[in-house]
């Protein structure tokens, strides 16, 4: 535990050193603006969801390749290979920096938007996993990559299939045909935090996005243990 | 202390062997160095060793107990000391130092201190990306030293430094020594092997072609010689052995002649030992 803290603390300076703090508000305002230009065009609850949610998937795994490849390009994984750390205190610490990150951003845009007309804790969990699950994404993703534009190119299937869950959110089909799909989970519980949805349902999306947090761990563990060096 | 039998491993990917059968020992208090050419497969072995690679074939004991069974505990034995600097550079190097000082039980010296015996006292607080090459490598060095392990792995660590720094790092290697610690090096500087090593290793195409003390392989593959320039239309260089030198027809026509410009004696060094082992040069 001790270690986690010592990632937790250093991680957080280095998101602040290598700028990616500042691109995150930066982002969090240009969002905010689009939402305004987009408000005379109706149901502005959809579109909060849509951008809400765009921003812990794109800059999770944006900000969690980026991380992995800073690392890798300075060599220090290796460095860090060789203390008396677990690996995974290691991953886990930049996963969780970035979930806060995104946690952060999503309430500066929820409120910019919204006052604080919303459920928090809907929002606050729902944003942090969904940017758990990319940045776990993004962190694998660019391990098993060759370059940056090689691990740009690998974003396109990625983003395409966290939006598909949306189609339900704008009346397109039955949420059981949804229910597989990774970010189901996170953006129906997301929507709950502007609408109120049945108990029930939301158990079993909160249900069905801890199992996606727990499979990209898995995932992201293995890949990145095995491309240390 | 360490203890490796019958090393083979290849690159995934590459089903040849990059190291082929090593059996080495290396005792407490011993500097123990690989010199061979670039490579021959240096850092591979040492990356074995610290658990960085895995998918080894043989056997490898640290205190006899083999590698595989060590915890996250092995690395409060041991400091490693990169080939290539790898620091986070947008931290300062005191910072660098503060966060992977953190992790271990046993604190060495102060940071201050450190970077004081590496010339880096005046820029500790300067960002790594503002380090030249050789900076860098000094607080590679430095760092391996943090938690005062007594195992250390040193991956070519003079490597471009100029010699003020190079023979400070050599200083600071032999002060290890006499403290105890067991040092395992690599180089392809035939000097820093010879003035550092207890004993060495010749590795080439990754065998191991001979170990012994610098001294004595010096002694059983070098040749020891003269060479002697002079001067007629142009300058001419010779090369006499040292035996039976008093008797060299040759070399005692020249001195005769009255022509000779410089006489140089050239001992046996691990160069020659290295290429008469195997045919190549060490560079
Ligand atoms: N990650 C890798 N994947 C595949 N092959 C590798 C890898 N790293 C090194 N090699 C190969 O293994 C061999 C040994 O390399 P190694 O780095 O151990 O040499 P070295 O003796 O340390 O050389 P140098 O003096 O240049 O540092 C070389 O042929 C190299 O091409
Ligand atoms: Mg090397």
């Amino acid at each position: 535990m001790r270690h986690m803290g010592i990632f937790l603390k250093w991680d957080t300076v280095l998101l602040y050193r290598n700028r990616l703090f500042h691109i995150a508000l930066l982002i969090a305002l240009i969002y905010t603006g689009i939402f305004f230009l987009l408000k005379p065009l109706g149901s502005l609850t959809r579109i909060l969801v849509v951008l809400i949610f765009n921003d812990p998937v794109v800059t999770g795994y944006i900000f969690g390749g980026v991380i992995w490849m800073f690392d890798k390009n300075q060599h220090t994984l290796q460095a860090v290979s060789v203390l008396p750390a677990n690996r995974r205190h290691y991953l886990l610490s930049k996963i969780l920096i970035l979930s806060l990150l995104a946690v952060m951003v999503s309430l500066v845009m929820a409120i910019a938007t919204r006052g604080l007309d919303f459920n928090v804790f809907h929002l606050v969990i729902s944003v942090f996993f969904s940017s758990f699950l990319f940045s776990a994404v993004g962190f694998a993703v660019a391990a098993l990559s060759r370059g940056f534009n090689e691990f740009l190119l690998y974003s396109v299937p990625f983003f395409i299939i966290s939006a598909i869950p949306m189609l339900y959110m704008f009346g397109i089909g039955e949420i059981m045909y949804f229910i597989p799909l990774p970010t189901t989970g996170c953006i129906e519980i997301l929507r709950a935090s502007f609408t109120s949805l049945n108990s029930w349902y939301l158990l079993i999306m909160y249900c069905q996005m801890f199992i996606w947090a727990v499979i990209s761990w898995r995932v992201v563990v293995r890949v990145t243990q095995k491309r240390q060096v | 202390m360490l203890k490796v039998e019958n090393l083979f491993f290849h690159y995934p990917g590459n089903p040849d062997n990059t190291l082929k059968n090593l059996s080495f020992s290396i005792g407490k208090g011993e500097i123990f160095g690989f010199l061979g050419p670039s490579g021959s497969g240096k850092s591979t072995t040492q990356k074995i060793l610290y658990k960085l690679l895995g998918g080894y074939s043989g056997k490898i004991l640290f205190e006899d107990i083999p590698l595989g069974q060590w915890g996250t505990g092995f690395y409060e034995r041991i400091g490693v000391s990169f080939e290539l600097p790898n620091h986070y550079i947008k931290l300062t190097a005191v910072e660098n130092l503060r966060f992977f000082g953190s992790f271990y039980r046993k604190k060495a010296g102060s940071i201050a201190d450190l970077l004081k015996q590496v010339g880096l006292a005046e820029e500790g607080d300067k960002p790594v990306s503002e380090y030249s090459k050789g900076m860098k490598m000094r607080l590679n060095f430095i760092r391996s030293l943090l938690h005062d392990p007594d195992v250390f792995f040193f991956d070519e660590p003079t490597t471009g430094l100029d010699p003020i720094y190079a023979g400070k790092i050599k200083q600071m290697i032999r002060e290890l020594k006499d403290r105890g610690k067991t040092i395992f090096l690599t180089t392809h500087n035939m000097f820093d092997a010879d003035q550092l090593c207890d004993r060495v290793a010749l590795l080439h195409l990754g065998e191991i072609r001979a170990i012994d003390s610098p001294y004595n392989l010096k002694m059983k593959y070098g040749k020891p010689g003269v060479m002697v320039t002079k001067k007629n239309a142009s300058l001419e260089t010779f090369n006499f052995p040292m035996t039976g030198l008093g008797k060299n027809r040759e070399f005692l026509k020249i001195l005769n002649e009255n022509e000779v410009v410089s006489i140089h004696s050239q001992e046996a060094t691990l160069e020659e030992v290295f290429v008469k082992l195997t045919g190549d040069q060490l560079v």
